[in-house]
């Protein structure tokens, strides 16, 4: 009943005039990084505004303050000019924002339609009514045309359909300002295409739509504004229509890309096959195989979840192989944990550097002797003067930023940490072969990409074999030789940096 | 080329959990002394700090063992029960089979590095909650001893003396002043164990799967190794505890430990071995203890009674979490986290 | 596509724990043909009055993700103040003593909700330091001894049998309140915000709920359940006993009997039908047991292999979860 009402109300408070969203002044800090500088714009009702720029540059941020999700250190956000108290996501919900999150907040026990009306389930007297809230819930299903049941558990569906899931779950709520966080990476075209005509109906009823998105090609076919920021600030405001990628990269990156990777000084000398992968199948990947010879940068591609990270884990020991063959200098290795992989010279620095490279709350120290902790002992103990070289050596190569060498690593900044991690594989007491880097530039200041990627460069002009994993198409196609695409656990295809292009890459890594 | 250093002694020092430990103990030590004297009793007494020296014996080997575990971000229920069955076993060996001493104690070892194991794959390798998994050990570890404590009649013994002059000797030798001589065992464990966790490899791999498990595993540590090692150890350690107890009581019982069952677990966290894992070492846990032991010496001396002490042991465990999750608050203000 | 009654009765959980319960039956039977009579029908039905109310307010809270080691000791400590409200209040009806012990049972709850999610400390340590301060507490108002509850109309509301049954009627108010928690649980929104919050804690404040709300009236409700408990157990025993029920350890029973009927420890899910199903399975055994006179150490090692065992499924089943919201960035809240 409630939520008829409210459906009521906020369809004609949009016949009168189009509603307004203003972000005045916003700021947020965390340790080592300003991840929002006085961030000021508005969007309109009835136009989707898309919210563009690197990784880091402040949109996560800036959707996880408007939902309530973490307080802002300053400004105000407006809704048709009144303040708005964001304390909570309560609060947010209530006042009429919806946020459609990257990882999906389901419970995988319950149902689909108490999923989909988390929070808000109709009662009758005091008492859910499950009649009406499975005809609603199939009534929305219905409308985007998904074959879901409203009644089986939400564990039993596919990835794109829990997507759907958590898609129907915020646009119920009806809100009058609607947040989407790259919702398309796990759909299919045909799903993208339910999507988009959803977002044109939300449109034509006057609601207030952000669009987070990398994928330049949506962001023309969807949106009516662009926002961009870069570095947790401002930059310009946009009309998709009197735009072009190139003048957007351009905005993103503060200045033109193609100077950053024309500078590169690259290694052109290969030498022998030093991996060799061949018909490798994990639980996530099938047949997966390619050579990686010294000296060479290979690029691992595709979209989130086509299986970039499980085939490296896979390599590197941390993933049980189910069958396939991989071999280091011709000669066939199996690895039953990443230790072994280390001793073989195989090195990786993971995908998400706080939940999987760094003990953060340990000093730098610790953090670079990490894998070498053997080759340190002196008789009984820890040689504690040779673990200073080594983390003195790391913080010189590297020019990592701190005052002490003990500082804890969560005290210093993203690209700092990276530094660190890069500075554990490459210690003296490390023979690496192998350099394994899984998405290293993400959440990290333009500057420091510049940095890493020439340390990419540099890491195979001597003779170090290179996996570069990254979700920036841009990145991925300008700093390897070789970019190989996967999709849904596949190879697609496989492609030089001559010929490599975003569309030929993406169409790959799209493939249906 | 430039040269940092590291942070400097003294400000590291003051910073740990240990040196407020410290101000506290002698803080408590004047307060009892007044108030003993205003009771019209003595607590600044050579008797009294000995007793608190005999009192440390068994459960530091708890605490030693108990704070491995927490620094690696894991916990241990049933090690005070693994002591006590420990009791029980070598009690019969001795006194029901026969068997010399030494044997008796092999035995003893036997059984605890079997429900290491039992643990650990229950935890490591099934993936249950540490808490519920060795709970639900020390019911298992329970219906053995009462197994174990039936005699040939059928009937179950609680308590089963043994005479056995070697044993006895060891578990009640005063070094001086009654001080036993298990007092300077557990003190040197402390210090092995302090130097085991703070300079070797392994001490570094067990701080580092506290601080993150998942980053440890992929930079080569083994953590499931050492998630073994680490509950073997704390059972053998639960054991050594049982023995100690068993030689200078010179019998074996069903309840033995029971009072000193969240001892070893309340001395490690209050002396700021953390929850979160990866931080504290053997020096707080030692104050931890001492601080403990002297608290409750020090309210029977001014006039509790034991029912209060179980009140008192079971707010010292809230408060020392409470000042566990408190003193990372301070740490994560401090570092604007 | 709703699957048949009947496909759903056999595929339930319930339906292995029923066959189990049958096949204790039929043991004992074989085992000592006397036992079935209608003086140990009473009893096991006595009992189940006992750790079914207990076995509700553990289940609820374990399936909004928390548990709580104290809870015999909030039914030890209820007991206390209702003993000691009927001796500093002459004449006081038993009743009202009763509701007095009852509002006390929700503070002690209260406290604990208020160290794990006020103080947020870790549940299962901070609960049992408390364990240990009220069991304390409770040895020492009456120097560790027993004191007798002599009111009849206390003793005889545990003690009354519908007409010639050994059904107790203590029994069918225990049943119904099942059914009313179970009512809540199905049927309404505080009852379906209890499973989310259990599941994804943190999924559940972003949907607008307030997971540190739900939980703390989890702890409070288990408190109160817990006193109801205390009482009907002290007026079967006719007595305040300091420490019975903390050796008895009730809420490990409920523990292993709600994990058996199917509450995750991890929370987020499971009945309440299935976990009395599952109080049943472990009151008939043990008192099977015991009528067969089998020695202690098999008791214990039966009850302890239980918990192992329902652990142990647990995490299976938790872990195919977990794989089937593979790189969803799901995250399974632990108790840690």
């Amino acid at each position: 009943m409630e939520l008829e009402q409210k459906t009521v109300e906020t369809t004609s408070g949009a016949e009168k005039t189009a509603r307004t969203l203003e972000f005045r002044g916003i700021s947020k800090a965390f340790p080592g990084v300003q991840a929002l500088d006085n961030v000021s714009f508005s969007a309109e009702g009835g136009k989707v505004l898309a919210l563009l720029g690197e990784n880091g540059a402040g949109k996560s941020t800036l959707l996880k303050i408007l939902s309530g999700d973490i307080p802002r250190d300053e400004g105000e956000i407006l809704l048709d000019g009144e303040p708005l108290a964001l304390t909570s996501p309560n609060k947010a919900i209530n006042l009429g924002i919806s946020v459609i999150y990257q990882e999906r907040q389901l419970i995988p026990s319950l149902s689909v339609m108490e999923n989909i009306f988390l929070g808000a389930l109709p009662v009758r007297s005091g008492f859910v009514s499950y009649g009406q809230l499975k005809a609603k819930t199939q009534e929305l299903i219905d409308e985007f045309g998904l074959p879901i049941d409203p009644t089986v558990p939400v564990a039993a569906l596919s990835i794109a359909h829990q997507q759907m899931v958590e898609i129907i779950k915020a646009y119920r709520r009806n809100s009058p300002v609607i947040c989407f966080d790259e919702p398309t990476a796990p759909l299919t075209d045909k799903e993208i295409d339910i999507l988009f005509n959803l977002i044109q109906q939300l449109k034509e009823q006057g609601k207030i739509i952000l669009y987070v998105s990398h994928r330049m090609k949506e962001i023309f076919q969807i949106t009516d504004e662009i926002v961009v920021l870069k570095d947790g600030k401002f930059v310009t405001k946009l009309n998709t229509s009197e735009t072009n990628e190139q003048d957007l990269i351009k905005a993103m990156v503060g200045r033109d890309i193609g100077d950053t990777y024309a500078n590169l000084s690259r290694n052109d000398k290969y030498g022998d096959v030093l991996l060799e992968v061949n018909n490798l199948t994990t639980y996530a990947v099938h047949d997966v195989s390619f050579k990686l010879r010294k000296g060479e940068v290979i690029g691992l591609a595709g979209l989130v979840g086509a299986g970039r990270t499980e085939v490296v884990r896979a390599i590197f020991g941390a993933d049980a192989v189910i069958s396939g063959e991989i071999k280091l200098e011709g000669q066939p290795v199996k690895f039953a944990s990443p230790r072994d992989a280390i001793d073989a010279g195989i090195a990786l620095c993971p995908e998400d550097r706080k939940e999987q490279g760094l003990v953060l709350w340990a000093p730098i120290t610790h953090n670079v002797s990490l894998p070498v902790l053997k080759k340190l002992r002196k008789l009984l103990f820890l040689d504690s003067k040779a673990e200073d070289d080594l983390t003195m050596n790391a913080i010189n190569q590297y020019s990592i930023k701190t005052p002490t060498l003990d500082k804890k690593v969560l005290e210093l900044s993203g690209g700092n940490q990276q530094k660190v991690i890069l500075g554990r594989w490459t210690s003296k007491l490390m023979t690496t072969k192998v350099l394994i880097l899984d998405e290293p530039t993400k959440g990290i200041d333009v500057g420091t990409k510049a940095e890493i990627y020439q340390m990419v460069c540099d890491f195979a002009k001597q003779g170090i074999g290179v996996i570069f994993i990254s979700s920036e198409l841009t990145e991925v196609i300008n700093v390897a030789d070789t970019i190989i695409v996967m999709h849904n656990g596949r190879i697609t295809g496989s492609v030089k940096r001559e010929e490599a292009t975003e569309e030929n890459v993406l169409a790959l890594a799209m493939l249906e | 080329m430039n040269n940092l250093t590291r942070t400097s002694l003294v400000k590291r020092v003051i910073r740990t959990q240990a040196f407020t430990l410290l101000i506290l103990l002698v803080a408590m030590i004047l307060i009892f002394t007044v108030l003993a004297a205003l009771n019209g009793a003595k607590f600044f007494t050579g008797k009294t700090f000995v007793g608190i020296l005999q009192d440390i014996a068994v459960p530091g080997f708890l605490a030693i063992g108990a704070g491995c575990l927490i620094v690696s971000g894991n916990i241990d229920l049933s090690q005070a029960t693994v002591g006590a069955l420990s009791g029980i076993i070598i009690s019969i060996a001795i006194s029901w089979w026969g068997l010399p001493w030494y044997v008796a104690i092999l035995i003893a070892f036997g059984f605890a590095a079997a429900i290491g194991v039992i643990n650990a794959v229950l935890i490591s390798s099934i993936g249950m909650a540490p808490f519920i998994a060795t709970l639900a050990m020390s019911a298992v570890i329970r219906a053995l001893m009462q197994l174990l404590a039936t005699d040939a009649n059928g009937s179950l013994q609680s308590t089963i003396t043994f005479t056995d002059p070697t044993l006895t000797t060891i578990g009640g030798y005063d070094i001086i002043w009654r001080i036993p001589a298990t007092v300077v065992l557990v003190i040197v464990a402390f210090v092995v164990y302090g130097l085991i966790l703070k300079k070797t490899d392994l001490g570094r791999s067990i701080y580092m799967i506290g601080g993150n498990r998942r980053a440890a595993r992929l930079s080569g540590i083994n953590s499931k190794g050492i998630t073994y090692f680490l509950y073997i150890n704390c059972s053998i350690l639960g054991a050594i505890a049982g023995i100690a107890y068993t030689a200078r009581a010179k019998q074996g019982g069903l309840q033995a430990l029971s009072g000193d069952q969240f001892t070893g677990l309340t001395a490690a966290i209050l002396g700021g071995i953390s929850f979160a894992g990866g931080s504290g070492g053997m020096g707080g846990a030692f104050l931890g203890l001492v601080v403990l032991k002297t608290f409750y010496k020090g309210m029977l001396i001014v006039g509790s009674s034991t029912y209060l002490t179980l009140v008192l042991s079971g707010a010292l465990l809230i408060l020392a979490l409470s000042l566990d999750v408190w003193s990372q608050r301070r740490q994560r203000k401090r570092l604007g986290v | 596509m709703k699957q048949s009654l009947i496909k759903r009765i056999i595929n339930g959980k319930s339906t292995l724990l029923i066959i189990l319960i049958l096949l204790v039956l039929v043991l004992t039977y074989l085992r000592a043909p006397n036992a079935l009579t209608k003086g140990n029908a009473q009893q096991v039905l006595s009992n189940l009055c006992f750790y079914g109310i207990f076995g509700v307010g553990v289940a609820m809270l374990l399936m909004g993700g928390g548990f709580d080691f104290a809870t015999s000791a909030h039914s030890t400590m209820s007991t206390l103040v209702f003993l000691k409200v009927l001796q500093w209040i002459p004449g006081i009806p038993w009743f009202v003593a009763a509701v007095i012990a009852i509002i006390a049972g929700a503070l002690f709850g209260g406290v604990n909700a208020f160290l794990a999610q006020g103080l947020k400390l870790l549940p299962f340590i901070a609960t049992i330091g408390m364990s240990s301060v009220w069991g304390g507490f409770a040895r020492w108002a009456t120097r560790g001894n027993y004191v007798a509850i002599n009111d009849p109309g206390f003793s005889a509301v545990t003690a009354k049998c519908i007409g010639n049954t050994p059904i107790p009627w203590l029994f069918v108010f225990v049943i119904a309140v099942v059914v009313a928690y179970s009512i809540v649980l199905k049927w309404t929104r505080f009852g379906r915000s209890v499973l989310v919050v259990g599941g994804n804690p943190a999924a559940a404040r972003l949907a607008g709920l307030n997971p540190g709300r739900i939980k703390s009236i989890l702890y409070i409700n288990n408190g109160i359940l817990a006193a109801v408990g205390g009482l009907i157990w002290s007026s079967q025993q006719k007595m305040y006993n300091p420490t019975g029920l903390t050796t008895l350890a009730p809420e490990m029973t409920s523990l292993t009997a709600a994990m058996l009927g199917g509450v995750s420890f991890m929370g987020g899910s499971g009945s309440l039908g299935s976990a009395f199903v599952g109080i049943t399975l472990i009151s008939t055994l043990s008192y099977a047991l015991q009528t067969m006179m089998l020695p202690l150490w098999f008791v214990t090692l039966i009850n302890g292999l239980l918990l192992v065992i329902a652990l142990t499924i647990d995490s299976f089943a938790s872990k195919k979860i977990r794989k089937s919201m593979a790189t969803t960035g799901m995250v399974m809240p632990g108790m840690r």
